[in-house]
């Protein structure tokens, strides 16, 4: 006590100043010497040039100039609630050993490790307020307040579960029928308790909005800094592009510049299908949307309206081809006309009044004359009206395709 | 196996090439944060050489080729790569003007709103914000023949819907909300500015620092 009270402020300095060394110098030398006489001080490496304050000494100097560098932890609580168990119970041994003055002892030690808890959690909870309060805003570096947060919430957390075990019915247990120990333990104890509960809860909430926060300013931080740095890029250099050879950098390692190109599905909807009828609907809306405004109307597209009729499964007869209805009747004809005189085919183009040219009739009637003579049909001889090319030998120019008995009774 | 509509509607987003995320996909979104619908659509990708992906913030899911040698798969991806980075300064321009125009001072984040009325109250009353509307305007080749700044945030904001950065979340068209596709363009420049070194003036000159430091004093 007394190498305490004379050395209080070098100890004082070394635990709020100094992270609680003091430094083996010439002009502590004889202070460090004292302090490890009475266990105040350690070397905890005898190569440092510093000595450790003791933990104890620590704790009291925090205690006393109410800095909190130094806190208890969900440990000290734990330690302090094992602690209490173990002091209730020799309580118990002591009393029912009609050791009396021994029970004494144990009901004040009990006493003392209440009010030890009591004041440890109460600690923590004005540690927690004051990091909710300030934010950790002693820590510059936003990593780092966020790890400190996370640990405080973790701390909270573990407390919180510690006190879950300590309900009145356990306190109640514990304290049996002692009514020293039912007053300590479910009245001071518990009161105290759901006081610093509710504390604990609160200063949860509010730790886990700070981490939520710190973690939005980090993001926002990073976004900043992205944002920043690529346009001051650009500005220095307007006409950059990445090139390829990130892609393959970027194999393995950022999967996001590997992202699939849209893959177009193609559908086509049944129009029969009743059920389908809502997306059909909803198609045709749709195109309609894209439409400029009153590009219906600008365009030569009738906006009148048309009524439409359901003529799935009607039947309906398709025109026929104008050449192939003058063939049709042209082979029908032919038989008895060509009992008469010989049949030209250019004759029959002009009587017919054929609106395709010529040389498409002449093609399309040979065509059709040597399908029906594939098919084994009853056709009238027939005789090329044809004449040798000059210029090219062996060819030979088609003039008329003349339809004739004569040659082949004669024949 | 019978029909799954959340499955199905994964599968159909992630195969457009969409990222979704809750605000563009609410329900595929909360399928594939179940561990089932992330392992049911992962073998189904699988087998067509796919992957499924998330963003860096766990906000969106996207596809990805799994098979990056098969030479027709690499043409894609470079394809999909240079058609990405050409509005790559136009969204970074756009970041940097939703910063100035949010009232928290915030660049853009999925699920932020945009309410065309306060941004354009904004632009309004800053020639330099006009002016940067109208270099974004040209980045992004949204042509308008209007000068009119109303008219030119519109256009953009119709285009950033088109791209997939916006949803119109009423009928007229004037609230939009940020999707997870920002994050997917954060995960992408941070990887490119990484590789190819660029950084930040201050930064540079905080990195820059111990050398000019060693020059005083003679030590460098």
């Amino acid at each position: 006590m007394k190498a305490l009270a004379k050395y209080t402020d070098a100890l004082a300095e070394a635990t709020l100043e100094h992270g609680g060394v003091i430094y083996d110098t010439p002009d502590n030398r004889e202070t460090i010497q004292a302090l490890r006489h009475h266990q105040l001080v350690f070397h905890l490496d005898e190569d440092l040039p510093h000595v450790q304050v003791s933990r104890v000494v620590g704790d009291l100097m925090a205690h006393v100039t109410q800095s909190y560098q130094r806190q208890a932890s969900s440990g000290a609580v734990s330690d302090l609630v094992r602690e209490l168990q173990n002091v209730v119970e020799s309580y118990f041994v002591a009393r029912d050993n009609g050791a009396t003055d021994d029970a004494s002892r144990k009901l004040i030690e009990a006493q003392e490790v209440i009010a030890s808890l009591i004041n440890t959690l109460q600690a923590i909870v004005v540690r927690f307020t004051y990091y909710i309060h300030n934010c950790f805003s002693t820590v510059s570096d936003i990593d780092l307040r966020i790890l400190e947060n996370r640990r405080a919430l973790d701390e909270a957390g573990n407390i919180n579960r510690l006190l879950d075990t300590l309900t009145p019915s356990y306190l109640m247990q514990l304290a049996r029928f002692s009514r020293e120990l039912q007053y300590l333990l479910t009245k001071i104890l518990a009161r105290s308790l759901s006081r610093l509960r509710a504390n604990l809860v609160d200063a949860l909430h509010r730790l886990t909005d700070n981490l939520a926060k710190l973690q939005n300013d980090k993001e926002v931080q990073r976004q900043n800094h992205v944002i920043d740095a690529w346009l001051q890029h650009y500005e220095r250099n307007p006409r950059y592009t990445p090139g390829e050879d990130i892609l393959d950098e970027a194999h393995g390692r950022s999967p996001s510049l590997f992202r699939v190109e849209p893959l177009e599905i193609r559908a086509h909807p049944a129009i029969d299908d009743p059920s389908q009828r809502e997306g059909l609907d909803e198609l045709a809306e749709n195109a309609l949307r894209r439409l400029e405004p009153g590009a219906l109307t600008d365009s030569n597209v009738s906006t009148e309206r048309v009524e439409v009729i359901d003529q799935r499964g009607a039947e309906e007869v398709e025109p026929e081809d104008p050449l192939e209805q003058a063939l049709e009747w042209f082979f029908e004809a032919l038989p008895t006309l060509v009992t008469q005189q010989p049949i030209s085919a250019i004759d029959a183009y002009y009587k017919l009044d054929v609106e395709e040219p010529l040389d498409f009739w002449m093609l399309a009637l040979w065509e059709s004359y040597n399908m029906r003579l594939e098919n084994g049909e009853d056709v009238v001889p027939v005789e090329l009206t044809e004449r040798q090319m000059g210029t090219y030998d062996g060819t030979r120019l088609v003039e008329d395709i003349v339809f004739s008995l004569e040659r082949h009774h004669a024949a | 196996m019978s029909y799954d509509p959340r499955f199905a509607a994964a599968i159909e987003g992630l195969l457009r090439g969409e990222v979704l995320c809750p605000v563009s996909a609410k329900e595929a979104h909360e399928y594939l944060s179940t561990l089932e619908g992330q392992d049911r659509v992962s073998h189904y990708l699988a087998e067509i050489g796919h992957g499924l992906e998330q963003t860096r913030d766990g906000s969106g899911y996207y596809c990805v080729y799994l098979d990056t040698e098969s030479r027709g798969v690499r043409h894609r991806i470079r394809h999909q790569f240079e058609s990405a980075v050409r509005d790559w300064e136009a969204l970074l321009r756009w970041l940097r003007l939703s910063r100035q125009a949010s009232p928290s001072s915030q660049p853009l984040k999925v699920k932020d709103v945009v309410r065309e009325s306060e941004w354009l109250a904004a632009i309004e009353n800053s020639s330099m914000m006009q002016e940067e509307l109208e270099v974004i305007a040209t980045r992004f080749q949204v042509q308008s023949q209007s000068r009119d700044a109303k008219v030119r945030l519109r256009h953009l904001l119709e285009k950033l819907c088109k791209l997939g950065y916006l949803v119109a979340i009423d009928s007229s068209g004037a609230i939009y909300q940020a999707t997870g596709k920002w994050s997917l363009l954060q995960d992408q420049l941070e990887f490119v500015m990484a590789r190819e070194g660029i950084v930040a003036e201050e930064r540079e000159a905080a990195l820059n620092e111990p050398r000019q430091e060693g020059l005083f004093l003679g030590t460098s």
